[in-house]
């Protein structure tokens, strides 16, 4: 307790950097898709997953507006590639729209652990007038049981995808969105 | 060196870690007892693991075209500054190597050659793998993944791991089958099968040296009780006889989990007959005698059961997680010395994390194990107990060691963690500053360099301790 009392007073006192904000109102179209190793289909990515962007899109004023259905998924299942996954879909959002791209993937198992990697593709497109901006990262995800998969993975990866999405949109504020 | 380097820029990169410093004022080596049965935590020392991946022909999302990867692991229980061996690059070992490729000539299939493993998963309280066949095989190995279905099945030769430089190949075999029904139930069985061919002419191949009593055999006097029975024909001493060897292993596992606060309850349970030992040399008056124990050790079984739950018990601020082991070990040719092949052990353990907040938790372990030996005394339960006995009195022929066929052990462990990604019990990195007492029956029941003998002219004196004490700054991470 000697150790614990003022670790925890120190971390209290810590603040955080505020992040940007928008215009009040403004809305961002969402669409976040997984694409398994082996699997045909492309699928909604996990609901808390779905919750952690929204949330870190929330904090900044942004007004995020999910879209799921099958139509979307369809439409995103015969394109793999991002950009002509955004084309598509410029069409039919013409505002700011974020699409997130998770590709869960097995890596092996290690010290009891099973290691995924989600691999992920962010893309801010502001309309098709202006340069849409990306970042393409990877996320290591130790999940404890086999029956744990694609959709766990994912899941797990949220923490730190919507991090790297509130950067991306701290950015995209900053210079004008 | 420089491959490695070369090697790791190029590919995909995983690993493992685990450092700590616990300064022990007790003259302990660090760790607060003597091994897992008490919980992982704080009686494992460092450990360092590397994984390489490299992607050949890449798996697409949506396509089943072929693919092909390499693994090469990398791993060992030492880092500078942290334990005896400071880091020593010889106490790392290259111990994964293989290539896989996936959808060639069966849709689904894995296939892969080099190191082989399956598995059920971990008793993550005990860093401990019941369920587990082939680790110690490199061969050839195919695994069918479905949704529904998990088959895999391995062939090869695990005569390095089993007899090291005295090798003689052992074939191996195995199989798992795991079945899961809605994400809510598994089950699984499997076995591993060995056999060791008998080799005339081969010295390392399976032999047994007729007409050896086991107590001579433990005691290292075989050759001097076939002089004293037949004095001055050393020339007549039993040749071995060879033979061949065989053992098994059966494993099972039930999991079930996602109902209200159960995240998922494991139980895994193992039965093996272990492989039969080589051979141990005795010297008589500067000759050499090798003398096979086939027949000595080949009925040592061991029963292994555990069983791990997780439980939510509030969402996000309080997780917990209780385990359980239960060990049998048989040694049906040993019936007068104590061995580790030959005890009973149980323990429990709970694990308590609370979540402050998202990144910094508190958390809380006990553990409470027994250990008795079967075959008489085991363990000094005071400074001034006997070494050699027989039923407790001191005798310098006995066989059994100390006061004591039983050891009874507490752990009780608390303390602070910074989790940078969040709640959960396994979630890793984790930076951790804990306090950890163990009460044990046995004295001195830790890693320690103190003087035990109980000589008049011991210079250093001995010391009573059943309580010990450990203060631990760590971190362990996976990435």
């Amino acid at each position: 307790m000697v150790l614990v009392l003022p670790l925890l007073t120190l971390f209290a006192c810590i603040k955080p950097t505020p992040p940007a904000t928008a215009e009040a109102g403004r809305t961002i179209t969402v669409v976040s898709v997984a694409d398994g190793a082996g699997v045909a289909a492309t699928v909604d990515t996990p609901e808390r997953f779905d919750s952690a962007v929204l949330a870190a899109l929330s904090a900044r004023g942004l007004s995020p507006e999910l879209v799921q259905g099958q139509d979307t998924l369809a439409a995103l299942s015969s394109a793999r590639e991002s950009s002509l996954r955004v084309r598509r879909l410029q069409g039919e959002f013409v505002d700011a729209m974020l699409l997130v791209e998770t590709r869960p993937g097995f890596y092996a198992e290690m010290n009891g652990q099973y290691r995924w990697v989600v691999g992920v593709t962010l893309t801010l497109s502001s309309g098709a007038s202006r340069p849409n901006q990306q970042v393409v990262f990877d996320v290591p995800v130790f999940l404890r049981y086999h029956h744990q998969r694609e959709a766990e993975a994912v899941d797990a990866a949220s923490g730190v995808v919507a991090r790297r999405v509130a950067e991306l949109v701290d950015d995209w504020l900053r210079s004008g969105g | 060196m420089i491959l490695l380097v070369a090697a790791a820029l190029a590919a995909d990169v995983a690993g493992y870690v685990r450092i700590m410093t616990r300064p022990d004022l007790e003259g302990g080596d660090g760790r607060l007892g003597y091994w897992n049965l008490y919980g992982r935590l704080l009686n494992e020392g460092p450990y360092a693991a590397l994984e390489l991946r490299q992607s050949i022909l890449e798996r697409k999302p949506g396509s089943l075209a072929p693919w092909t990867d390499v693994h090469v692991r990398i791993e060992g229980g030492t880092v500078q500054g942290a334990d005896a061996q400071n880091g020593s690059l010889a106490f790392l070992r290259l111990s994964q190597l293989y290539a896989q490729a996936g959808n060639i000539g069966l849709s689904g299939v894995t296939w892969r050659m080099g190191t082989l493993e399956s598995n059920f998963g971990d008793l993550g309280l005990y860093d401990m793998r019941l369920a587990q066949v082939l680790s110690d095989t490199v061969g050839g190995q195919a695994r069918l993944e479905t949704p529904a279905l998990e088959l895999t099945a391995g062939l090869g030769d695990a005569g390095f791991p089993l007899k090291g430089a005295e090798y003689n190949t052992v074939v191996s075999g195995g199989v798992t089958a795991r079945v899961n029904i809605l994400d809510h139930l598994e089950l699984g069985v499997g076995g591993q099968g060995y056999y060791e061919p008998m080799v005339v002419g081969n010295r390392y191949a399976p032999h047994s040296t007729p007409g050896v009593e086991y107590e001579d055999y433990v005691r290292g006097e075989v050759v001097e009780t076939f002089l004293r029975d037949n004095p001055g024909e050393m020339i007549n001493f039993p040749d071995p006889v060879a033979t061949d060897a065989r053992s098994w292993k059966a494993v099972g596992y039930l999991g079930f989990g996602g109902f209200g606060p159960l995240k998922w309850n494991a139980l895994y349970v193992h039965y093996t007959l272990l492989h039969p030992r080589g051979h141990v040399t005795e010297t008589w008056e500067g000759e050499s005698v090798d003398i096979y124990a086939h027949d000595l050790t080949d009925e040592r079984t061991q029963f292994s059961i555990g069983d791990e739950l997780q439980l939510s018990v509030v969402e996000d601020r309080w997780d917990v997680a209780l385990a359980g082991l239960y060990g049998d070990y048989r040694d049906g040719d040993n019936d007068i010395a104590p061995s580790d092949d030959d005890r009973t052990f149980a323990s429990v353990v709970l694990r308590m994390q609370v979540y402050l907040s998202p990144t910094v938790h508190l958390l809380a372990e006990s553990s409470l194990a027994n250990e008795t030996s079967h075959n008489g005394n085991q363990w000094r339960n005071h400074k001034d107990s006997i070494f050699s006995s027989r039923d407790g009195a001191s005798d310098t022929q006995g066989l059994e060691y100390g006061d004591a066929a039983e050891r009874v052990t507490w752990q009780g462990k608390a303390g602070i963690v910074l989790n940078p990604l969040g709640p959960g019990i396994y979630t890793r990195p984790s930076l951790r500053v804990l306090y950890g007492v163990q009460y044990s029956t046995q004295n001195n029941a830790f890693g320690n360099s103190f003087v035990e003998s109980i000589d008049e002219y011991n210079d250093f004196g001995n010391v009573e301790r059943h309580w010990h004490n450990v203060v631990a700054l760590e971190a362990e991470a996976w990435f």
